[in-house]
């Protein structure tokens, strides 16, 4: 059956799309091998956008998000977020926008395990060179209030559930007050009760107006977003909005 | 090829710059195994040498002895004799410009038909007369840099000076020595040597035997039949006598060994905690793989015996190239020591025993190196090994840095060390022990330099003259230096040799009143006036002599001297380092009594002023006076010959210090080792630090302040170290050479100086990891198994 490319949604408002990717290729080669990854992509999401992207093991959805991320580079298309074609910054310049203006939470938490919750919340800020050290603390401190770890401050990331370690992880990406946030899988690693706890954190923060981008095998997670994009084999089989 | 065995082979190609630099770290190691092969290579090339030389068996020396051929010939028939070979062996001076140097000059009867002690022409054309040939050691110690178709002025017994053209270059197992540790060597025809020293003979008989072992006995009839034939024969020195099976400078290169076999055995400890840190880390860095071996199946020992097959090949591979690259360099070592100090140039060759025992050490030792970190690795349970990252303890040294104010990367990078405490600790070892060893020679240099520079302060005379012809001095000699304006005290005295147990010590008949030499008495008393006065058969002898012949105040020393046998009784031990402390002191008038003469071959003289420019001044007026007065003589300068000697012993420092070598090599290997598996380990870790928006710069901050903290740590450890090891090495060679105890020096400016180059050389070794770790794309980090 031949994926087909749905019509992407109309824009909610009239100010530029945060995201878009045109014509957006992904091969990956080992060896002799290669894998393409993605097979032209076109995508735009409006600042504000709750957009889950969803699609079986190997069909490129966590491709997209090294691609929104700038993790990886499209092997041929144009990536732009945030007003800035992020496909031709440098690494260099790539590490630092990214620490500023986007928000990663992965799959597997990547907490530093050397570092406390408090330390890792604030790491961001040290990289971008943002706020007095006082403020970063404080910062710190409110962002991990914010998903209810207020208590667990000085705690390292083996003394905490993963549950708990994924709200650090969250804490962490709102470090700089990033234009968007982006999930992979954030739910993969968790139990039902603190996989809804760290859902129920991420619609709170839509609702606050933080565009959040999340990757999910789970269609039922998937329904959770304002928007679901369906992907498979590297295309975009559906995109449907949902409220 | 069963499917562990080929994981084995893979696990090597996969990880191909890890097993490099394991391959590197063995190599290393084993390479430094070869400075075991030095004594092998030294007796081989020693060997060659005393063929190719035809070195001689015997050498007996006389005054000028006129033999005509058919005494000659009888003297080759003497029993046992193979080969004879005379020659005229002549000390005098060289004019340098305005610099006058000692020169001894070798003759040759003919070039072309030479039968012991063999002069080979290395490089240009055989002498003629009123030329003659140079040996490379003089222009390697300094003396004498000049070369084929140079022309020097020599001086001859009446002090006219003469020119000589060089031809070429030689070098001789006998002489060379002499041209590396006291003079310049020139190798002249006979009738040239002859022409200048005013002589009509030959002063040196060399002999080759046809059994070596029979030196004794053909001493004695060679002396015999010369008694016989010429009764008036004087014998200058006690003939010399080498026994079967050793070579010139043996004795001192054996001492020298015994510290190269401590470099070794330092050199292994070194490497064995580099290879098991390797191995620990290797292991542990696959901590899932041998979890989901367990998981899938796979009994422990199973497991362990797949990596034990890695291991294996690494320590196949490490060891071969490492045995092989030791091949070259403990043939360099040889070259350095044996051009430095035995004035040789040994060939190429290969300690096959070596070369087989390091490989077979590199192989046995990094094996059992794996081995610890083997069973722990499989004993790490399933889960716990399935887990992606180690979890970090909260244990104190971590709860400690989480309180010390740092930068960011700094603090990460701290706090990655305490959590890898045990590699970090190898690695500090391996740092530590190779700064230990630098500062443990440095130690050794400077107590070497202070004990050196303290026995020459015992000597108060500013310089010596010496003979420097046939003409003895005697008193009216010493009037004509006492009469000379400058001169505050002159001492006749008479340097000659005796043979103790076998071995020649350098013998000294000196005034008892000899207040230009300080001892150091340890025992019983120091030579009195009335000695000398009564002739009294006495003897102060060094503390090291002492030790070996077991000798105490009060015991007989009985000996051979030039003219016989000697008995003096021991009434005082010396503690003062001269001539390693095998100096035997004589009344003066006790020595001319028992070798038969009245004069002397020296004088000890004391300038009225200490300016270095009036004391060169005086010792030329002294030269030439005397030569005037018809006594041809030379002068040492003391603050020359001390200057000198310093500089030998640096050069002798310099050489101990290449045993530090592979050890400084295997330290900062063991550093690169740690930092690329840092790196190597924490790969997805930078992957996600670089998407958290770490810089390039963030990221080498923290593996930066890695690897300068642990450097830091082996500083630390390497002063505690080097203390020992330096006092280890004195200890050494105080005992190798019988000095007795010795005032260590260690001086407290050398560990903070050494903390800098511990840094920098640290800074560079990291370079290429650095680089890797800045390089990584986030993608490629965050995929990476």
């Amino acid at each position: 059956m031949q994926a087909t490319l749905s019509a992407p949604p109309k824009s909610l408002s009239t100010t530029a799309p945060l995201i878009t990717l045109a014509g957006v290729e992904k091969v990956y080669r080992t060896g002799r091998l290669s894998f393409p990854a993605l097979r032209g992509i076109d995508l735009a999401i409006e600042p504000g956008e709750m957009v889950s992207v969803v699609g079986p093991s190997g069909s490129g959805k966590s491709t997209i998000l090294n691609i929104v991320t700038g993790i990886d580079r499209p092997t041929a298309g144009t990536v732009s977020v945030d007003g800035q074609r992020i496909d031709t910054m440098s690494e260099e310049k790539l590490a630092a926008w990214r620490g500023k203006r986007v928000g990663i939470v992965f799959q597997f938490f990547q907490l530093l395990p050397t570092l406390t919750a408090l330390e890792n919340a604030v790491l961001p800020m040290d990289f971008a060179r943002l706020h007095s050290g006082r403020e970063r603390a404080e910062r710190g401190r409110r962002h991990l209030g914010l998903v209810g770890l207020g208590d667990k401050l000085e705690h390292l990331p083996s003394e905490l559930s993963g549950g708990e370690q994924q709200r650090v992880a969250i804490a962490r990406a709102l470090a700089c007050d990033p234009v968007l946030l982006v999930c992979d899988e954030p739910t993969g690693n968790l139990d039902s009760e603190s996989a809804e706890m760290v859902l129920s954190l991420l619609d709170r923060l839509n609702r606050d107006g933080m565009t959040i981008v999340y990757v999910t095998h789970d269609r039922g997670l998937a329904e959770r977003a304002s928007r679901s994009i369906s992907i498979r084999d590297g295309r975009i089989e559906s995109d449907r909005r949902l409220r | 090829m069963s499917t562990l065995t080929r994981k084995s082979w893979q696990d090597i190609r996969r990880r191909w710059a890890r097993s490099l630099f394991t391959v590197a770290t063995i190599a290393s190691a084993v390479a430094g195994l070869g400075l075991f092969a030095l004594p092998f290579l030294m007796d081989s090339a020693m060997a060659d040498r005393i063929d190719q030389d035809r070195l001689h068996d015997i050498r007996l020396f006389t005054d000028d002895l006129v033999l005509t051929p058919d005494e000659a010939a009888g003297l080759r028939a003497v029993p046992g004799v193979e080969a004879i070979d005379f020659r005229t062996t002549y000390q005098t001076r060289l004019r340098i410009g305005d610099r006058r140097e000692d020169v001894l000059l070798v003759g040759v009867e003919d070039f072309a038909r030479q039968a012991v002690n063999v002069v080979q022409l290395e490089q240009g054309a055989l002498p003629a007369e009123g030329e003659g040939l140079t040996d490379p050691q003089n222009r390697r110690s300094g003396r004498l840099r000049a070369g084929a178709g140079e022309t020097l002025q020599v001086e001859d017994a009446n002090g006219g000076l003469h020119p000589l053209r060089i031809t070429g270059a030689v070098r001789t197992l006998e002489f060379s020595q002499v041209a590396t540790d006291e003079e310049v060597v020139l190798y002249v025809p006979q009738s040239t040597v002859n022409a200048l020293a005013g002589a009509g003979g030959f002063n040196s008989i060399d002999i080759r035997l046809r059994d070596p072992e029979s030196a004794g006995p053909a001493t004695l009839a060679l002396q015999e039949w010369l008694t016989q034939h010429h009764p008036e024969v004087v014998f200058t020195n006690l003939p010399d006598s080498r026994p079967t099976g050793t070579w010139p400078g043996e004795e001192v290169f054996n001492n020298f060994a015994t510290l190269f076999y401590v470099g070794g055995v330092l050199a292994l400890v070194s490497a064995v905690a580099l290879i098991s840190n390797t191995m620990t880390t290797m292991v542990a860095e696959q901590r899932r793989e041998i979890a989901i071996m367990k998981a899938i199946g796979g009994r422990r020992r199973q497991v362990a015996l797949s990596f034990l097959r890695t291991a294996v090949m690494l320590a196949v591979a490490g060891s071969l190239l490492g045995a092989l690259v030791g091949i070259p360099f403990s043939n360099w070592l040889a070259g350095v020591i044996g051009g430095e100090f035995l004035g040789i140039a040994p060939g190429w060759g290969i300690a096959w025993p070596i070369v087989i025992g390091s490989f077979a050490v590199g192989l046995v030792g990094t094996t059992l190196a794996s081995i610890p970190a083997l069973l722990r690795g499989t004993a790490i349970p399933v889960r716990e090994g399935l887990q992606a990252t180690t979890a970090a303890s909260g244990d104190g040294i971590s709860r400690v840095l989480r309180h010390v104010p740092l930068p960011t990367t700094a603090g990460i990078g701290l706090r990655n060390i305490a959590r890898r405490k045990a590699r970090a600790a190898g690695t500090a070892v391996q740092v530590g022990l190779a700064v230990g060893v630098a500062l443990g020679l440095l130690a050794l240099g400077v107590t070497v330099s202070s004990v050196t520079a303290d026995t020459w302060d015992t000597m108060d005379w500013d310089f010596i003259v010496s003979q420097n012809s046939n003409v003895p001095l005697d008193d009216r000699a010493g009037e004509v230096i006492q009469g000379l304006d400058g001169v505050e005290k002159a001492h006749p005295i008479l340097y000659n040799d005796l043979r103790v147990d076998g071995v020649q010590y350098e013998s000294w008949g000196i005034p008892a009143d000899g207040s230009l030499y300080t001892p150091d008495i340890e025992s019983g008393r120091w030579l009195r006036p009335e000695d000398g006065e009564s002739r009294a058969a006495v003897a102060v002898i060094g503390r090291a002599l002492a030790a070996t012949s077991g000798l105490k105040v009060g015991d007989i020393l009985f000996a051979e001297s030039a003219r016989g046998p000697v008995e003096l009784e021991i009434v005082g031990i010396d503690g003062v380092l001269m001539n390693n402390a095998t100096t035997i002191f004589i009344p003066l008038s006790t020595f001319q009594e028992l070798l038969g003469r009245t004069d002397t071959n020296a004088f000890w003289v004391a300038s009225r002023s200490r300016d270095e420019a009036a004391i060169d001044s005086l010792a030329a007026r002294a030269e030439d006076t005397l030569g005037a007065a018809g006594y041809p003589v030379s002068s040492e300068i003391h603050y020359v010959e001390k200057a000198a000697n310093l500089a030998a012993n640096n050069t002798l420092t310099g050489v101990l210090a290449v045993i530090g070598v592979p050890i400084v090599a295997i330290g900062l290997i063991g550093l690169v080792n740690l930092m690329t598996m840092n790196v190597i380990e924490r790969t997805r870790e930078i992957g996600v630090l670089r998407s958290l928006g770490a810089r390039s710069r963030d990221i080498q901050g923290i593996f930066r302040s890695e690897a300068l903290s642990v450097a830091v740590l082996g500083w630390l450890l390497a002063v505690p170290l080097g203390w020992i090891i330096g006092r280890i090495l004195v200890e050494v060679v105080t005992s190798v050479f019988h000095f007795g105890s010795v005032p260590y020096s260690f001086p407290a400016s050398y560990p903070p100086l050494a903390l800098l180059p511990t840094l920098a050389l640290s800074w560079l070794a990291i370079l290429a990891p650095l680089r890797r770790a800045s390089s990584l794309r986030p993608g490629d980090a965050l995929r990476y198994e």
